[in-house]
């Protein structure tokens, strides 16, 4: 019950998060009415959301999305009955593989909506980033249809999966349409990201994609590293050849890239896995003590916990989404470390006590090479990966948020300097 | 003992460069042509060179309007100290700097 509720914990930053910005939103346009009644605007951003180049774009990312599930479904049916011979669970890594794929959707969908909003503001950016997922489902559910109907039809002619059971074969494709609803709020999240104004409420204005990407890249950096995101560019709008502001930018955004860990992460990932390697001890022996079970829960729900709370505490005082994604992505590393480094001699100590496998405490482990490889098992830590990095980005939003509410929307330094 | 660290060739090039521009301030672009890196190597030189005060910043006053103002840089005394040393030993016989081809870049003072 713990385990559920922290893991309720770890998703619900994003979802309350997008419908408070909504809602600010909203109250803001009723208040403002600056630009014609609701129904004007919400007009104005299904046109902003779907104009040049974002439809053509949409189209692509449903076609992609197509071929993509075309070619996992074919793999997966391929490969799903070696599981036992190559000793992990394909159907259930698949599953984790899903959920994955849901978590890169929804980056790619607040990414749009991150462009589109800077370029023609915060209602075109959030139709365009939902449009991409509408686009994704389409084009995965147009290809997983046909797969799902033959097997309705004739279940006889498919692989048959043992440790399934009364399962269905197909249920990680089906979890991947379920999961898309956890990607709902980051288009909003994106646009709201992407879609500040300057002093004066005017938008910056869009001079080519080059532009924009250098932007987006560099409007999110840590406090301390701000000016240089104002310096790259102020510089590229003193470019003029295509080719060189391609260049530039390019390189502009590489540079963001690295330059942007906060200070003092390494120490915060250095006491992430302390504290991971101290509770995953503790819960190893509590478990074994009390005959509980295996670990497996803890190490879901307590990293993602701690994990959010280091990346909300690294974006709020940053005032950067980045910054608390790079701090949590870091001490996320440092977490697997832990988790490896105290379990792997925990399931010596488990298998040695005839207690179980360390991870589910189900079924005792026939050697202790079997007990190691538990730990080792590609679907428990890409499991693990999955569920902190959504805790990691739910933090970070929220820490942002925060942050920016704190001290208000940051100055831009070359606009102060021009004043 | 803190050990001194000799920098990379292309921290040895941008310091060159801006030691050479003496008290005038140098733009990040025309550093980038006339070095002929690219700016994903030039400014995380820049950055770390101004975090450990040896390059000074600031912002350029009066530019065309429609433009924002543009980063100005150029070496502060512990930078220009450390430039004559990196120079001393490339000409002692240690591995020269390489910077890139150098290029005039358009509209540069």
């Amino acid at each position: 019950m713990l385990d559920f509720l922290l893991f309720l914990a770890v998703l619900a930053p994003a979802p309350v998060l997008a419908i408070a910005v909504l809602a600010v939103r909203l109250h803001q346009a009723v208040r403002g009415g600056g630009s014609g009644p609701p129904a004007t605007r919400a007009r104005a951003a299904w046109r902003g959301g779907t104009w040049r180049p974002v439809w053509p774009g949409l189209i692509a990312v449903a076609v992609g999305a197509g071929l993509l599930t075309v070619v996992l479904e074919r793999s997966y049916l391929a490969m799903v009955a070696n599981g036992p011979r190559w000793g992990f669970d394909v159907a259930l890594l698949s599953l984790v593989l899903a959920v994955l794929g849901v978590v890169g959707c929804a980056a790619l969908a607040a990414l749009a909506a991150a462009a589109v909003a800077r370029a023609r503001g915060f209602g075109a950016g959030t139709v365009a980033g939902l449009l991409v997922l509408v686009a994704v489902a389409a084009g995965a559910t147009s290809a997983h249809l046909p797969l799902r109907a033959a097997y309705m039809a004739d279940p006889g002619s498919f692989p048959v999966v043992g440790n399934l059971a009364g399962g269905d074969l197909l249920a990680p494709f089906d979890a991947f349409f379920a999961a898309l609803i956890w990607a709902l709020p980051w288009p909003v999240l994106g646009a709201a990201f992407g879609g500040r104004t300057q002093s004066g409420g005017r938008r910056p204005a869009v001079r080519d994609v080059w532009q924009l990407l250098l932007d987006l890249a560099t409007t999110d950096l840590p406090e301390h590293r701000r000016a240089w995101g104002a310096a790259l560019r102020a510089e590229l709008a003193a470019i003029g050849p295509p080719a060189e502001r391609r260049g530039f930018a390019l390189g502009g955004v590489w540079a963001a890239l690295r330059s942007g860990t906060p200070h003092g992460a390494w120490v915060r990932a250095a006491g992430v896995a302390a504290v991971v390697a101290a509770g995953s001890f503790a819960a190893s022996r509590w478990s074994l003590t009390h005959d509980r079970g295996g670990v497996l829960s803890f190490w879901l729900a307590g990293p993602s916990v701690l994990l959010l709370a280091v990346a909300l505490a690294a974006a709020w005082r940053n005032r950067s989404f980045g910054a608390g994604l790079r701090t949590g992505g870091l001490a996320g590393l440092a977490a697997l470390v832990a988790v490896l480094a105290v379990g792997i001699p925990e399931a010596l100590v488990w298998a040695h006590q005839q207690a179980g496998y360390l991870s589910t405490g189900d079924a005792v482990p026939p050697t202790w090479q079997a007990a190691v490889g538990d730990v080792l098992r590609p679907e428990f830590l890409l499991g693990m990966i999955v569920v902190w990095a959504t805790g990691t980005a739910g933090g970070a939003a929220l820490g942002a948020a925060l942050g920016r509410l704190r001290a208000g929307t940051p100055a831009d330094p070359a606009a102060a300097a021009s004043d | 003992m803190v050990r001194a660290r000799q920098p990379s060739p292309q921290t040895a090039a941008v310091l060159t460069a801006l030691a050479e521009a003496g008290a005038g301030w140098s733009h990040g672009y025309d550093l980038c042509r006339a070095l002929g890196l690219k700016a994903g190597t030039v400014y995380p030189i820049l950055i770390r060179l101004a975090e450990r005060g040896q390059v000074e910043t600031s912002w350029e006053t009066g530019p065309p309007r429609g433009r924002p103002p543009r980063h100005l840089y150029r070496l502060t005394t512990m930078g220009a100290e450390l430039a004559r040393a990196v120079g001393a030993t490339a000409r002692g016989g240690h591995r020269a700097p390489a910077p890139g081809p150098a290029r005039p870049a358009p509209g540069s003072a």
